[in-house]
């Protein structure tokens, strides 16, 4: 008992660090690498509850361009109703909930954002280790333009709303998505698209992925998957709108690598602990244009798994 | 103006650097009411992992040299718990020699609407019984019933079953949970909080005659304490195990068994440290070849539980096995005299107190209604209960017999008070007219000096003779060599089984002597017993 709340305390303080690190840092959810690997749920509203855990994603940028924070969190609600008398089940309803933030300082802006979102999970299968999910989230952009910005005189600071829209399959073997992301940008034009960094385009994402038991006992499982992105201004897919991701888990640990848009290498490491993992992610230089995106770029992730499991072995953390 | 090789956005003040330097490993906060269960299994042992994960809420039940259990959907998939999300509580077929298998699915679909547990199966395996959720009562358990329709176990297919009925004795205002079918499926035992018990859950027992169910009488305070009784389970020689929290014992619920002796069970005898942890120990289910056993165990402080597997001596009964090991344990810690003065046979009530039975299914309709949330008649509590295969009789009578029959043991820290509850003579006068010993066989010879002519034991005086075996047949042995010496053997039928004994001496210190020679040779559970006039004395005065 003593070692669970110093746990809690440690995690508590944990938590707060990382929340001071959001306030000064930055982070654009298209910016960083790392959550496309840690934290998808940025990706795809769906994903919100899809696990049957509460699970706490942090993650900011320590070396290299654009320093930047994000945080997600993301469980599904509960429906204490099932079970005997002696063995206390928890069961959970079909509904889940997340939520994300980030801060992002780019060349001559500021981004901080924030969403909120909902999803509705539908067991398939006797086991029903399976779900269809459908899933909506409603997020806001702050844009600012600082002082000595080449945007000032041109732009100014200005907050865009967005709507995103998703449906995930996942099951034990595989799992597919697709969501549209920043469905208003079709009934405005108030922010200028021709600037991503002040505006939220309309995009289309798919992912999906299949696990490969390579080994039961050792746990060892391979899971090759796909992003394809697609917006209004690469609206004609090449390879430049896919991304391949390897991830390959012998126990606790995750090792595995991202090829962002198929030109820029980053390779990653993520291991367990029963409550928590730590990542990392080295963001190899790509065909980039500017300089500073020429470096290396380190990205460090930290999950906590929150909350109680309906599962009976709530000590061992899950993937 | 912003040099686009000199972002001050990054630099300085605006920089984050964060770094988590994390060594320490945290551990989950999670409540005890979610447990980390794992499997252990034993030979004697507790220490030999089997596997880590796997769910036993409720134990195993044997199925056709299978065992099943209740467990998460999560398990049996193509890929490793890990790795999933959710999943649902279901049963499964395992093999008892690879447990850690992840097996099949024992029953097709998903028939309840909440987490099967507590079941028991008919020694024909033919209706399965089981506790869950009261549908129109969350939070109350009741008993229902399902007939095997269709099986094909060697090619691991999953059972067909009929939809649920809920049993007539229960009803929506009690717990009624973890029913254990006997042999013969003519009586069923469970665990119940009706009013009118001795407090918490108690021990019930309703008959069945082949077509109607009686009415549930509780086993009595001889059994039933304040405390819970919970995880009744009958083996095939009907003797019973169950777990309770009111006894003295090594802490939180602890096995127990009672011997079944025909006409009822034995005094409850805690299986000591061969099954009993300082957690709860429970569900302990036997096989019915009387060779494997498995329980839980829950762990006292992180609440894991654990499933432990008990096996038999090649060729001995698991049953016997464990309740000679407990009365040997027993023996030790308290003497043979002690031993003795509370062998009391404590016969429940094995009829209907009224003579009455309940109506069956088809006369309840709400009540089956309610089980299966529309109209249906039950097909399992109208049908007579199949002939099962034949058991050991008794000489004396129609009931199941158990081959051996010891006193009581309680555990290393017996609480006085319960101890003298148990040896009260008072309760079990009838008991003891019951028990007489009856001689079989009288072949003892004087060819020690110290020995008792048996002829000579015709003056109410009291000898002592070391038990070394007892066995469903007679051996009809004369004399056994031990250590090197050749003994005299003194056979007699005592409970329904044959008793071999060796000795018989005045001295009881002399009798003591002869019982380690026995041990040392290999008779692990001799004992000293008392006779006067050839038959069996039980009286705890004659050791004084």
């Amino acid at each position: 008992m003593i070692q669970n709340r110093s746990s809690r305390k440690f995690r508590l303080i944990l938590t707060c660090i990382l929340f001071t690190g959001l306030l000064y840092g930055q982070q654009v959810p298209k910016g960083p690498v790392s959550y496309k690997v840690f934290a998808p749920l940025i990706l795809n509203p769906a994903i919100a509850g899809s696990k049957d855990f509460t699970r706490l994603h942090m993650q900011t940028m320590v070396s290299g361009a654009n320093n930047s924070q994000a945080i997600s969190i993301h469980s599904r609600f509960r429906s204490n109703n099932s079970g005997t008398a002696e063995t206390d089940d928890i069961s959970f309803s079909n509904f889940g909930f997340g939520g994300y933030a980030f801060h992002e300082m780019m060349e001559n802006s500021r981004n901080i954002g924030g969403g909120i979102s909902g999803a509705f999970h539908l067991p398939l299968g006797a086991a029903r280790v399976s779900g269809l999910s459908i899933g909506v989230s409603a997020h806001a952009l702050y844009n600012i333009i600082p002082a000595g910005s080449e945007y000032v005189g041109t732009f100014e600071n200005s907050m865009t709303p967005g709507v995103d829209l998703g449906i995930l399959y996942y099951g034990p073997v595989g799992f597919a998505g697709f969501s549209s992301r920043n469905l208003t940008s079709l009934l405005t034009d108030s922010i200028p698209r021709i600037n991503d960094e002040l505006s939220l385009p309309l995009e289309h994402l798919f992912f999906g992925g299949l696990k490969f038991l390579v080994s039961r006992s050792r746990e060892i499982v391979f899971e090759p998957s796909l992003i394809v992105n697609v917006n209004d201004s690469l609206i004609d897919a090449t390879v430049d709108n896919l991304t391949p991701i390897l991830k390959v888990y012998v126990q606790n640990a995750c090792f595995g690598a991202i090829l962002q848009n198929f030109h820029a290498p980053s390779f990653f490491l993520q291991y367990q602990f029963p409550t928590f993992y730590l990542g990392v992610l080295a963001k190899l230089p790509g065909k980039e244009i500017l300089l500073d995106n020429r470096q290396v770029r380190i990205e460090l992730s930290l999950g906590l798994n929150l909350g109680n499991s309906a599962r009976s072995n709530a000590d061992q953390y899950r993937w | 103006m912003i040099n686009k090789n000199n972002r001050c956005y990054r630099s300085g003040k605006f920089q984050t650097l964060i770094v988590l330097l994390i060594t320490v490993k945290i551990i989950a906060g999670s409540p005890a009411a979610y447990a980390n269960q794992t499997i252990f299994a034993i030979n004697q042992k507790k220490d030999t992992i089997l596997d880590e994960g796997l769910l036993f809420q409720d134990g195993v039940i044997f199925y056709h040299d299978n065992v099943v259990i209740v467990s998460s959907s999560e398990r049996h998939q193509k890929m490793i718990p890990g790795h999933i999300s959710f999943g649902t509580k279901r049963t499964y077929l395992l093999d008892p020699e690879n447990i850690e298998s992840t097996g099949t699915p024992f029953i097709k679909g998903i028939p309840f609407a909440h987490n099967p547990s507590g079941m028991s199966v008919s020694a024909r395996e033919q209706i399965l019984y089981f506790t869950v959720q009261n549908e129109k009562s969350p939070g109350k358990t009741n008993i229902y019933a399902v007939n095997i329709l269709e099986e094909n176990i060697p090619a691991k297919k999953p059972v067909k079953i009929s939809d649920p009925v809920l049993l007539p004795f229960c009803n929506d205002r009690y717990n009624d949970q973890h029913p254990a079918i006997s042999s013969k499926g003519d009586f069923l035992i469970f665990s119940s909080d009706r009013s009118g018990g001795t407090g918490g859950y108690d021990l019930y027992l309703v008959n069945n005659n082949g077509a109607k169910w009686g009415k549930p009488f509780s086993l009595g305070k001889n059994l039933n304490t304040p405390d819970d009784e919970l995880y009744p389970f009958l083996d095939h020689k009907n003797n019973l195990y169950f777990s309770s929290g009111g006894y003295s014992g090594y802490g939180k619920l602890d096995l127990f068994i009672c011997k079944f002796n025909g006409d009822g069970w034995d005094q409850p005898v805690n299986l000591m440290e061969k099954c009993n942890s300082g957690g709860n120990d429970i569900a302990i289910r036997v096989n019915d070849k009387g060779t494997i056993a498995f329980y839980l165990s829950q762990d006292n402080t992180n609440s894991t539980t654990k499933l432990f597997r008990v096996e038999a001596d090649k060729g001995k009964d698991i049953s016997n096995e464990l309740y000679s090991f407990a009365l040997a344990e027993y023996e030790n810690i308290y003497g043979s005299e002690f031993a003795l003065s509370i062998e009391r046979r404590i016969p429940f009530p094995y009829e209907p107190e009224d003579g009455k039975y309940l109506s069956t299914g088809s006369d309840s309709p709400a009540e089956v209604k309610q089980a299966t949330g529309k109209d249906q008649k039950s097909n399992i509590i109208d049908q007579p209960l199949p002939s099962e295969d034949p058991i050991v009789m008794a000489e004396s009578g129609g009931q199941p017999s158990a081959p051996e029959e010891k006193p009581v043991a309680l555990d290393k820290t017996v609480d006085p008070d319960r101890k003298l509850n148990q040896v009260d003579v008072s309760k079990t006068g009838t008991d003891l007219k019951q028990s007489e010993p009856t001689i079989r066989n009288v072949v003892v010879k004087t060819e020690n000096t110290h020995q008792v002519n048996i002829e000579e034991e015709k003056n109410d005086r009291v000898i002592f003779r070391v038990q070394i075996t007892s066995t469903r047949n007679p051996t009809n042995k004369k004399s056994i060599e031990i250590d090197g010496s050749s003994y005299p053997v003194f056979e007699y039928l005592y409970k329904g089984a044959y008793r071999q004994t060796v000795g018989g001496y005045h001295d009881l210190e002399q009798a003591k002597s002869l019982q380690k020679i026995c041990r040392n040779s290999g008779y692990n559970q001799a004992f000293v017993a008392a006779f006067k006039n050839n038959e069996r004395v039980t009286d705890p005065s004659v050791f004084r």
